[in-house]
């Protein structure tokens, strides 16, 4: 380094070349050192892109590392260096400036930034080549969807197993047999799934990220926007199972490590992990609440057991009785209402909404002449006609019997009759106890089951049919 | 070397005293008076953009929704807190900085045009009051970015005040650049070329080219958000063939630029700090002057790296290529700054403690800036803590640690005493400290998993949220020192004099505080700025202090302004 300066001793602003090793070991630690950060700063590494990721992350680290404990270094030295001592008045060395050094450090951080460029784009290539066979199922791609609603997600699975044709229906030459959709706020996938999710919202941006996975994309007003990732095993393994009533248990660490074999040697087959969905753009006051769970199961046959098929079941032969029907349709989480409302039989525990305990003993009261089951139906597909003391109007989604709304506009939820009138049934059943009143909602109920099943049904139907005429049927 | 200048007068003036508190509250078009209203003005907005973020962080010492009344009044303090710190203090501050010390800085009598710079300032009361009024009408709730439909269709009146507030201010801001570029070209005495110009004066020059450029399309931006939210137009309403992003690109087309003019002045402040307080000549002044217009030039390239999660996928590369290029003049600072003190004779003043401390903070955003820049780390991180981090990093470390740098180093010529140097110790320790321990864990939080703006989080960042609330309260508290500093340094603090730092640059070569027409004649300034370390720079030197006299604070009675005749030389 050539400074010319006048007025002071070289030695005093020219280091040697054993500090300037010195120097070079100590910037070098110090970027191994941030780079180990990458161990607790990164989330469980749960897919093919988030390994690619972790690795530049870790480049970008190391490399980050060693410019701050460079600038650091440089810093802590020149302030013992060239402190001023007490009563030294005296200014410092006469020089402004050196083109050597200046021409260095212009260029050694364009060509770090150029190769950090050209690293990225490797990744993002990488990362978002599309892959063959998206979605496969039994061998076949079905439709996935996610769909942000303020404050909720929901995801729909259209599916290749056909619907029994109704009776005297046929089909047309070339015309393809309706198959079983379902929807759930849970999504699932297994390991060495290709997943591409189509998103859309019916309100304003959200945005779909999954931490494990390092993805996330924005769902946008008036566009599709599609998210891919390809769920890996992590290190720590699956730790939970469904037991044999399909609730959901946590296994050991070390059970959660086993390999596939070992486990089912054990009995602990079907295991899966769960990861968050989280929603990343301000999406109004319930934005932190508005999260879903991502499962990943152990591989196709765990998620045919643990979810698809279940689902597919429930689709074609739902139970009769509509409390009953409410309980499965409530808890397959199709609809979004776990992330605003508190319902304890269901484990929600929202606070954006009003709570629903013991919603069955005070529907009758709320508004003054309308019925617990008119108050109901109404709160569902008008939410706004009474909004609850304390709360705010406005928040909670509009549900419609078919997609198109009273405007024309296609900006609410599908919700089937028949789910309206087992989801009354249900929350009818709801007190403060937690045992189903007598005469819960004017439906007659012994030992806590409904004594006549048609009956009650007629009689719900009774008031949801008046949105017939506002919503038009499905 | 050069003859030695020296600025006119034979002997010591009178102390002069600042203009009386009625002065300030009325209308004039003398800078100094505007920038001490500017001034205040955003010290008061400081405050209170402070304790909405200690509200924020008292919300967050645990996962649930318990301190505020509803996720609503939640957004609001975060949407009312981003957009006061930005719009209505640090801009603002730059803006004190920049009325006050310019003209003092280039030998002027005041800014090119003086009705101008008054009428831009008393934009920004009313603009303040309107944008805090949206409390009282409800929701501000879509955050200081305001993205539609969530800021159009779905919030309440608030959110046009909002609006309103943000477009009376762009106002401000344009007329305010206009006359810096105006002056800092015209005004000039005539022994100072461009190239001899002080390196603060550079910075205000090269952000008023930003400000003159982008915050017209802030200003449409606006207009298109107003018009639909009161004219029924639908410019960003998706379903009557509307586009959310045109919002997000002309935004953001304005406000990362504007990250650079919240930054850029901050680093002219420093280049004066650095120098003046380490006693050496600036290292590589064109460079540094340079790569201020390198960086306004490129900023405008950039915008849409705020966009990665929502831009089309093919146009994201470009946008992380050019962000990462703007690393390399941000570089060239950081490193012409440490060879600024490398070789000198570093004072530990409260200044150039709040400077070193700028370049040790400052670099941290700046390295997590490229790392933002990388598009796939950048999925990971966009609208998460970390981002949150990255830019209090840049805002706090950056421009706030400058602006308190520039207050140390400047405050003595604005009231003619000297802010006490313990408090100032005592500040610095527990700014620096708790910034770091408040935003530092951020960057793990947000890569965790937790998003930005949000009230309730997943209960396994309990413990990270808490030490950053607790570190949030340190760094508040270290507010109260500084203020607390300059009300009371202000009666009972040391007198400065005309020249306590023994600084090159013009506005020291006026008495402390400087006279309505700043020089008694016209100033002559020194060839070199930062010319320190040379028997001709101790001579001009001397002779300001042989002209203005050097505070006598020997005695007991140190409140009592007293002036002696400098006996040259007099080094202090």
């Amino acid at each position: 380094m050539d400074i010319p300066q006048p007025n002071t001793h070289r030695s005093n602003v020219v280091p040697s070349i054993l500090t300037l090793a010195i120097f070079l070991v100590i910037i070098a630690l110090g970027g191994v050192a941030l780079s180990q950060l990458s161990w607790v700063f990164l989330p469980a590494q749960a897919s093919l892109q988030a390994r690619n990721t972790d690795g530049l992350v870790q480049l970008l680290l190391l490399i980050g590392g060693i410019v701050f404990t460079l600038v650091h270094v440089l810093l802590i030295y020149s302030i013992f260096k060239f402190r001023a001592k007490a009563n030294d008045t005296s200014d410092g060395a006469h020089f402004h400036g050196n083109t050597t050094l200046e021409v260095v450090w212009t260029i050694i951080p364009a060509v770090v930034v150029a190769v950090l460029a050209v690293l990225s784009y490797d990744v993002w290539v990488r990362n978002s080549q599309p892959q063959e066979q998206v979605n496969f199922v039994n061998g076949e791609s079905i439709t996935m969807r996610a769909i942000g609603a303020r404050y909720a997600w929901t995801f729909e699975y259209d599916t290749n197993v056909p619907l029994p044709l109704e009776e005297g229906q046929t089909l047309a030459e070339g015309e393809k047999a309706p198959t079983v959709s379902f929807v759930s706020s849970q999504l699932h996938t297994y390991v060495g799934q290709h997943v591409k999710l189509e998103m859309s919202t019916r309100d304003v941006i959200h945005s779909f990220w999954v931490p494990a996975m390092r993805v996330k994309q924005d769902l946008l007003p008036g566009r599709v926007s599609e998210v891919r990732f390809d769920p890996i095993a992590t290190a720590g393994g699956f730790p939970y199972r469904l037991d044999e009533n399909g609730v959901r248990v946590a296994l050991t660490p070390e059970q959660a490590q086993l390999s596939t074999e070992e486990a089912k040697a054990q009995g602990l087959d079907n295991r899966f992990a769960v990861y968050r969905v989280v929603c990343t753009e301000l999406c109004g006051s319930g934005h932190g609440e508005m999260y879903a769970e991502l499962f990943v199961h152990e591989n196709e046959e765990a998620y045919l057991a643990n979810f698809f098929d279940r689902q597919v079941f429930a689709v074609l032969n739902p139970p009769d009785d509509p409390v009953q029907q409410g309980r499965l349709v409530l808890q397959s989480g199709a609809y979004p209402c776990a992330n605003c409302h508190i319902l304890s039989s269901q484990g929600w525990v929202g606070v954006t909404g009003p709570s629903l305990n013991g919603i069955g003993q005070r529907a009758a009261r709320r508004v003054g002449g309308q019925s617990a089951i008119e108050y109901l139906a109404t709160s569902i597909m008008l939410p706004n006609e009474y909004v609850v003391p304390g709360y705010a109007a406005g928040q909670m989604p509009h549900f419609g019997f078919s997609d198109t709304s009273p405007t024309g506009a296609a900006s609410y939820n599908r919700m089937p009759e028949s789910d309206l009138i087992a989801i009354i049934a249900y929350l009818c059943t709801q007190t403060e106890s937690g045992d189903p009143a007598e005469n819960a909602c004017g439906l007659e109920f012994a030992d806590g089951t409904l004594v006549d099943i048609d009956a009650a049904k007629a009689q719900i139907e009774a008031v949801t049919s008046t949105y017939r005429a506002l919503f038009g049927t499905e | 070397m050069a003859t030695i200048s020296v600025p006119i007068g034979q002997t010591a003036v009178p102390n002069r005293k600042m203009p009386s508190l009625a002065t300030y509250l009325s209308w004039s078009i003398d800078h100094k008076i505007i920038g001490v209203q500017y001034g205040v003005t955003a010290l008061l907005f400081f405050l209170i953009g402070g304790a909405l973020a200690l509200a924020i962080r008292w919300e967050l010492l645990t996962p649930t929704l318990d301190v505020m009344a509803d996720g609503t009044s939640y957004n609001q303090l975060f949407s009312i807190h981003g957009s006061v710190m930005l719009f209505l203090w640090v801009i603002p501050m730059f803006g004190a900085f920049g009325n006050y010390i310019l003209p003092l800085q280039l030998g002027a009598k005041d800014m090119a045009f003086p009705w101008l710079n008054a009428f831009a300032f008393w934009l920004i009361p009313p603009a303040g009051i309107m944008m805090l009024m949206g409390y009282f009408v409800g929701q501000t709730e879509a955050g200081w970015t305001s993205y539609p439909p969530l800021s159009t269709l779905f919030s309440g009146d608030g959110q046009t005040l909002w609006a309103m507030s943000v477009h009376l201010l762009g106002a401000s801001s344009i007329l305010g650049a206009i006359n810096f570029i105006v002056t800092i070209l015209n005004m000039r005495p005539e022994s100072m070329s461009i190239w001899q110009m002080p390196l603060f004066s550079w910075a205000i020059l090269a952000t008023s080219f930003i400000v003159v450029m982008a915050t017209p399309f802030l200003a449409g931006a606006l207009t298109l958000l107003l018009l639909d939210r009161v004219g029924g137009t639908a410019f960003f309403d998706a379903t009557r063939g509307g586009d959310v992003l045109l919002w997000q690109n002309v935004f953001w087309f304005y406000s990362h630029p504007a990250v650079y003019i919240m930054v850029l002045p901050g680093m002219g402040i420093l280049s004066e700090v650095l120098s003046v307080h380490s006693r050496k000549p600036i290292f590589g002044y064109r460079m540094i002057a340079l790569s201020s217009m390198a960086i306004a030039g490129i900023g405008f390239t950039v915008w849409a790296h705020h966009m990665f999660t929502s831009l089309q996928p093919e146009l994201r590369i470009p946008f992380m290529i050019t962000t990462m290029i703007i690393a390399v003049p941000t570089g060239i600072k950081i490193f012409s700054w440490i060879g600024t003190i490398w070789g000198g004779k570093i004072r530990f003043t409260s200044a150039m403690l709040f400077a070193l401390g700028f370049l040790s903070m400052f670099v941290i955003g700046g390295i997590s800036g490229v790392m933002l820049a990388a598009v796939p780390f950048n999925y990971q991180a966009h609208d998460t803590y970390f981002v949150v981090s990255h830019f209090h990093f840049v805002l706090f470390g950056g421009s706030v640690f400058a602006i308190y740098a520039g207050l140390y180093h400047w405050y003595p010529k604005v009231t003619g005493r000297m802010l006490d140097e313990r408090l100032g110790r005592l500040h610095f320790v527990l700014t620096y400290f708790g910034f770091f321990f408040t935003f530092f864990p951020m960057h793990i939080v947000g890569i965790l998993g937790m998003p930005r703006r949000v009230a309730v989080y997943a209960p396994e960042f309990t413990d990270l949220n808490r030490l950053i609330s607790f570190a949030s309260f340190v760094l508040g508290f270290s507010t109260l020192v500084v203020i607390y500093n300059m009300v009371v340094s202000f009666y009972r603090g040391r007198v400065a004099g005309a020249n306590p730092w023994r600084a090159l640059t013009l506005e020291w070569a006026t008495t402390s505080p400087p006279p309505a027409w700043n020089f008694d004649d016209d100033p002559v300034p020194f060839e070199d700025p930062y010319g320190y370390g040379t028997e001709a720079a101790a001579a001009y030197l001397d002779a300001i202090d042989a002209t203005f006299g050097v505070p006598d604070n020997t005695g007991s009675a140190a409140s009592t302004p007293r002036l002696r005749p400098a006996t040259a030389p007099a080094g202090d």
